[in-house]
Formats: C-alpha cells, structure tokens, sequence
C-alpha cells in the first residue's frame, strides 16, 4: 500500500491500526517485508544505535522495546529472576518463542548491566548474530573520539558481514542525510505536541515508533503528509495541567497507559519515551568523515541521558531548565521497574525538585500491565494537588 | 582454615583503615575508586590513599549496620531495587557516620559495572569534587582492539595528569614500576594459593576464606605489606597441603560457588555448607577485581598497557556472562567441583542478570549439579535462612544420594 493511501486511511481514524504494528514490530513492521527481498533486519535493543551505519550497510533496522503486553512469558522468567525488567525477560521471550525468525541480528549496548548480561544470554540461546556496542562513557571529547570512532568502524564492519555491503563515505553520508531528515520532521512534529497540544504524546508515541517501523525513506514520506494534516487540527483546550515524562527511555510504558495519563488532565509538554529514537539534538553534520561526524554527535548534541554519562551537565540541572523552558507546572516519573539507571537518577532529580519547588510524582509500570487504574487514580490526585497548589 | 593467614589479613586491613585516618587527621590526598579491575597502583605511585566505598559498604554489613544506613538512602529517594552497596554507602555520608576521609577527588574505573558511574556521579556530587571517568570498553570481542587499549591508557594519563595537578608531584615512572614488582608478587601469591585450591583437601575454602586474600590483593596491592602477606600465605598453604589439612575436619563436597556472599550473614551461610562438608574450592566473586589464576601479570616494564590490559580483560566484571560461564567450567574440570552453587543478589545484576541460563547451561549441557539459592550481599532484608537451609540441605542430600548409589554400583 502506497504511504499516501496508509496517511489518509490510518491518519488520525486507524491510529489503532498503527498501534498494533508498533506494539508486535517484530511480525508487523512494514520494514519486514524488506527481507523477503533480500535485505537484513537487524533488531535494535533500546536506547541508542547508530541506525545510519546499518542503512547505508543496506540494511534495515528494527528498533525493539519488548513485547510490551503482547507476548506471554513463557521461558524467560526462568532465565532472569523476579528483580530483573521484564524489557530483558519480554525480548529473550520474543527470542526463545522463534519471533526473530526474520532478523538477521540483534544489537544492544552498554546502558545497564542486564542489557549486557542479556547480550550473552541471547548469544547461547539463538544462532542470530548478536553485536554489542559499548558506547563511551568519557565525556573528555579528545580522549573519547579516536575511541568512539574505531568503534563504529568496528560495528560497520559487523554490521557489513552481515549485510554483505560494506559501504562507501558517500553512502553513509546519504545515510546519514536521511535519518537527519527523518529526525528533523519528527521534531516538527513534536512541536505540535508541546507548543499548542494539537497533537498529544500518546499519538505522537505512536507515530515515532511507526516512522520507525518502516525504511527511512518511506517514513520521510509519511511525516511529510501527517505534517501537512496537522493544520486541520484544533490547538489544545487549556484545562489542564503541563507536565514533563522522565525515566521511560527504555522499557516503555503500554501505550494505552499514555492516553490513560493524558486523559486525567495532564498535557504531556515533553517525554522521554523511546528517547534512542530521538537521541541527536539537530542534524549530525552531513559533510566530512562521516564516522567522525556521527561520532562527534555522540558527544556535542546527543540527549542528556540516564545512560550516556555527561559529567559537565548535570542532568538534573537540566529537567529544570526544560521544567522552566515548557512553564511546566511538574514532572511525572515514570520509571520501569527495577530499572536502576533510572532509579538511581531519580534520587537526585527528587533532591534538586524539591529543592526548586517544582511539583513531581513517581510511578513505576511494567510493560505487560493491562489495567491503569492505580496509576490513573494517583495521577488524578496528583493532578488536582497541582491545580489547588 | 588457616587462622594465621586471617590474622595477617586481619591486620593488614586495620592498618590501612589506620591510614585512611592518618589520612583524614593529616591531611593527605584520598581518592575513591572502586575495586573491580582498579588501577590503584597509580594512585600508590602519587602517595594517594585510595578510599573504597565497596570495601566500606561490605563493613557495615558484616557489622550488621548495613540497614539503618541502607533506610537513610531510601529515604532520600534512592530504590528499594537500587544495589544496597550504594546505598549503605550514601548512607554514611547521609548519616554522618563512620569516620572516613572525604575523598580529594573520585576515580570512576568504570570496569563493568554500570551501577559503578551512578554511584560515583552522587560521590563526587555529595561531596563536589572531580570525577576523573576511565571508561573501560567492555570485552565484547575476544581480545581487545588496540583502539581500546590505547583509549584507556589516554585515560589513565590523563588521571596521572591529575595526581600531578593535585599533589604538585611529578609523575615518576619509575617508582610505578616498583609498585608493579610488588603488584607481580601478589598476584603470583594468589594464583599460587587459589592453585593449592585443587588438592585435595584444598588447604582454604575459596570463597568464605577467599575474602582474606582479596582484601590485600585488590585494596593494598602494589604494596610491600601485601607482597609479604601473599608470600607467607602461600608457604602456609603449602604445610596445610603437606598435612592434609583443610577448613573442616572432613571435606566432603567439593563445589564452585559463583556470586557474592551474604555479608550481613557471612557466618550463619557459610555454616549451612559447613555442616555437609562442602568447602569451596573456587569461586568467581573472589575474581571481581582480577583473575590471576590464568596466568595474568601486571608488567613492570609496560606499566600503563598492562594496567590498562588488566582493566579491560583480566577481571570478572568487564567479561561477558559467557566468559563467566567459561571460568566456571574451567573451574569445575580443573578443580575436581563436585557442583555449583549460584548464589543469586538482588543488589548487583551484574552478577544476578542471567543467573537461570547459567543454571540452565551447567545443568542441561554440562549435567553439573546445581543449586540456585537468592538473598543479597548487603542488605539483611533479603536473607532468609529458613528457606536457604531448606535449599541447601535438599541439594546436599541429594549429592549425598547420588554418591551413594553410585558407590553401591561400583
Ligand atoms: S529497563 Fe532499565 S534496567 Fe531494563 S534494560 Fe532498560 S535500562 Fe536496563
Ligand atoms: S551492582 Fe554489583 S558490582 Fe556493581 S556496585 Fe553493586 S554490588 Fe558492586
């Protein structure tokens, strides 16, 4: 089906239908259907990858958040215990019930010790390649940059084994024009979510994992007609209260539970959800080496992150001057279980907002929830606690 | 178990603990670092007293003092699912008890553990001092590039540059070259001793009586004191082989054991194995900070590349689980285990994540004997020894079982 036909069938009437290819990627993705004619799927474990070295290798990247509440847990449960995210136990799950049949590896990196540990696990139970990239952790640019750039020599090299394309500077700069592209239209839209509330983060969730389900190319092509849909929109009734989401960059929430927040009164100004997907501020420079040029970005304008460690900000510095920047009226916590990047972040972002009177909650979730009311009830409370502040 | 050599470490560790206070009371620079794959001897090199916050949060659980400290964390708003070492160790400072040093500045050896750079982020916040970052690529190859090699020993140059700044020493090379020496002759002692480990009965249990050793080999090593230590515990080991001496009267069962121990009951846990006979004749904890047993040396004469090669493979914590695996397997063959104990902590999912498939792969493709057992290497909330004796004395008398209908076959 043409992108222009999907846009005009799906935008905004079979926003469900997006839902349940973003919710199964793994069966659904309209990238899938890439393979068949030949290209590699290689799975993107959250948060960040490099997915313009694996286009202009000529493959197609999945990026992967679970199986959410789509995928009963079967195995894994015996593989990692009961204090372990069930973001590892859902994708060894997905891994062990043959659902990468189609993939032709997987990536993950050095965000938190299980995402490492599930690297090794994955590796003995599949015949999939298995990549593990360990992004610097050294802020110090000069130290860290020949570093990082061997590393993604080394991972293109991987990834080009795979594919069987190793490709040239022109092409990985193509690449990279193109995820620039990708990244900017998604921001555009993003500015409908914060600055009028035209479009909320429930539906623009679902469009970035769609955009990202699909090959670049085609997803450039969606935006385009969803961007052009959006001045038919009305801007935001104001009663409400504006919040800020922090700590759900890498297991995601269900994406019901989004709307089950929005609907308690909170516009949701700005998100951290599938926080990889959005991982560079403004466009990787397209001229020069473009290994250096990706590598440099890594440094200069990748987000603040609970997992890429920037010891000149202080990332709590940095929720407030975004609290302020949104006139946010509090900040809503939203952390996976047992996820200790997060958890650890939270102890000093409580310090700093309490410290700044800014008003926040915390709530853990798991991805296979399938009731909110517990949490919808809290938000509600907290929500009228902010208005009657 | 050898009482002399508990003694000798005994009081090597006091001593060093005199020094953090001679350090406090004087003056002196201090600098946090961690233990795993630690490059202390720089720090030796520039006269720093190195401080661990590791070795301080497992104090206070053998004290049974963790808690309190551990419940002042969590009210600050650290997780109840966040690793209790940090917490213990916040809890201090929070707290104001203890009577450490404030560091001079906060070495990260990222080795590993990600938990590591969080921790030392709220350090050197707590007390606003610079956080020096040596970010060790993690071994995700066989053998580390030489890009990686080179991006530590960048690092490590830099952390010189700052012990110059700080103490308005110069570097001298060449006295990093005599700590090294020293360095070699502990990790020869340790390898020594932990290969006495393979007799039969092993002359120490290699992982109760392992942490004697592990605290002159990863806090004090580079030392004169603990060269010294390692030599004498060795020709110590030596006589308890030639006598057929071992930590109990009778070893019975001879096993691995993998993961940290329970420190707020170190005792009680151990004497759950004890009863049956079991002494450990390996362990992976024992290795957090360095495997020597394999033939690794810090090299004198390539004193920054072997630190840094030390750092990137020859440690626990930055290999993959796969390569634990491998240690274990090796450790069973080649130290005649009859079984392996995993012993699973909720605090430290470096160790815990993945735990299952290892029990899985010992058992289904090695047909290893294994016991899975679950509380936490800090926090006294988690340990139930109820349930642990229950577990261990279940597997036990299975082994017992085993042995005895295969004796009744032969
Ligand atoms: S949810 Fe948190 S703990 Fe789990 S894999 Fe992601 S970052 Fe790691
Ligand atoms: S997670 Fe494990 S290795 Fe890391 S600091 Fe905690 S106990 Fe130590």
């Amino acid at each position: 089906m043409a992108i222009n036909n999907i846009v005009q069938q799906v935008v905004p009437n079979s926003l469900e239908s997006m839902i349940e290819i973003v919710t199964q990627p793994w069966e659904k993705a309209p990238l899938l259907s890439a393979h068949a004619k030949g290209k590699k799927i290689i799975g993107c474990f959250p948060v960040y990858t490099p997915l313009e070295i694996i286009h202009a290798c000529n493959g197609a990247a999945l990026p992967l958040f679970g199986g959410g509440n789509q995928v009963e847990i079967m195995n894994a449960d015996s593989r990692f215990a009961s204090f372990i995210c069930s973001i590892s136990k859902s994708t060894l799950e997905l891994q062990l019930q043959n659902k990468f049949r189609n993939f032709d590896g997987v990536v993950l990196s050095n965000i938190c010790d299980v995402a490492r540990n599930l690297a090794s696990v994955m590796k003995r139970n599949s015949k999939l390649n298995i990549e593990y990239l360990h992004l610097p952790q050294n802020d110090n640019i000069e130290i860290a940059l020949p570093y990082y750039k061997s590393e993604l020599s080394r991972f293109l090299r991987k990834v080009a084994d795979i594919t069987g394309c190793f490709p040239t500077d022109a092409s990985l700069s193509r690449s990279t024009a193109l995820y620039n592209k990708l990244r900017g239209l998604l921001e555009d839209l993003h500015g409908f979510v914060s600055n009028d509330g035209r479009l909320g983060a429930f539906e623009y969730t679902v469009y970035l994992r769609y955009c990202y389900s699909m090959l670049p190319e085609d997803a450039v092509t969606f935006l385009g007609s969803l961007l052009n849909s959006m001045s038919d929109r009305v801007p935001r009734n104001r009663d409400c209260i504006k919040i800020i989401i922090e700590g759900a960059f890498c297991e995601q929430p269900p994406i019901e539970l989004i709307r089950a927040i929005e609907e308690t009164g909170c516009w949701i100004v700005d998100d951290d959800f599938a926080k990889g997907l959005r991982w560079h501020v403004g466009p990787v420079q397209e001229k020069g080496d473009p290994i250096e040029m990706l590598a440099r970005s890594y440094f200069e304008s990748a987000q603040p992150s609970s997992v890429r460690h920037d010891f000149k900000t202080r990332r709590e510095d940095l929720l407030v001057k975004k609290v302020r920047k949104y006139n946010a009226d509090g900040v809503l916590f939203f952390i996976p279980k047992f996820c200790e990047p997060a958890l650890f972040d939270y102890a000093r972002y409580k310090e700093k907002l309490e410290s700044e009177g800014i008003a926040h909650l915390q709530i853990e979730y798991e991805e296979k929830m399938w009731t909110f009311e517990r949490i919808r009830s809290e938000v509600e409370t907290f929500v009228e606690s902010v208005l009657f502040w | 178990m050898s009482s002399e050599v508990q003694e000798m470490s005994k009081k090597l560790m006091q001593d060093y603990y005199q020094q953090l206070q001679d350090a406090k009371s004087g003056g002196k620079p201090t600098a946090c670092i961690m233990i795993s794959g630690n490059c202390v001897e720089i720090l030796r090199a520039f006269d720093i007293q190195p401080i661990f916050p590791e070795v301080n949060a497992l104090q206070t659980a053998i004290r049974k003092q963790s808690l309190p400290l551990i419940l002042a964390a969590e009210q600050r708003g650290y997780s109840s699912d966040n690793c209790a070492y940090v917490k213990a160790d916040m809890g201090m400072y929070f707290t104001k008890t203890g009577n450490l040093p404030d560091p001079s500045f906060v070495v990260c050896n990222y080795v590993g553990c990600n938990v590591y750079v969080k921790w030392f982020e709220h350090v050197a916040d707590y007390f606003h001092k610079p956080l020096i970052m040596i970010d060790i690529p993690f071994l995700r190859e066989k053998v580390p590039s030489e890009e990686d090699v080179k991006y530590v020993i960048r690092q490590l140059e830099s952390l010189i540059k700052h012990c110059e700044d700080l103490t308005g020493t110069k570097f001298d090379i060449d006295k990093l070259r005599e700590i090294l020496k020293y360095s070699r002759i502990s990790e020869d002692g340790w390898s020594q001793a932990k290969d006495l480990c393979k007799k039969k009965p092993a002359p120490f249990d290699a992982y109760f009586d392992a942490i004697n050793m592990m605290g002159p080999i990863n806090v004090l090593r580079g030392t004169k004191e603990a060269a010294e230590f390692f030599m004498k515990s060795v020709l110590v080991y030596e006589q308890l082989v030639k006598e057929k001496k071992g930590p109990l009267p009778e070893e019975k069962f001879r096993i691995v054991i993998e993961g940290p121990p329970p420190y707020p009951y170190y005792r009680s846990f151990r004497e759950l194995f004890s009863k049956w006979g079991a002494v450990a004749c390996q362990s992976t904890y024992s290795t957090v900070g360095g495997i020597w047993e394999f033939g690794f040396r810090h090299d004198p004469k390539k004193p920054l590349e072997s630190i840094a090669r030390q750092m990137i493979i020859e440690n626990l914590c930055n290999r993959s689980l796969l390569s634990r695996y491998n240690q274990i397997e090796s450790y069973v063959k080649n130290w005649s285990a009859d079984a392996l104990v995993i012993h699973s902590v909720k605090s430290c999912r470096l160790f815990s994540a993945g735990q299952g498939d290892m029990r899985d792969y010992f058992v289904h493709s090695l047909d290893t004997p294994t016991l899975m057992i679950e509380s936490d290497l800090e926090d006294p909330r988690y340990y139930s020894h109820a349930q642990l004796k229950n577990r261990i004395d279940a597997f036990f008398e299975s082994l017992q079982h085993k042995r005895l209908t295969a004796n009744l076959r032969t």
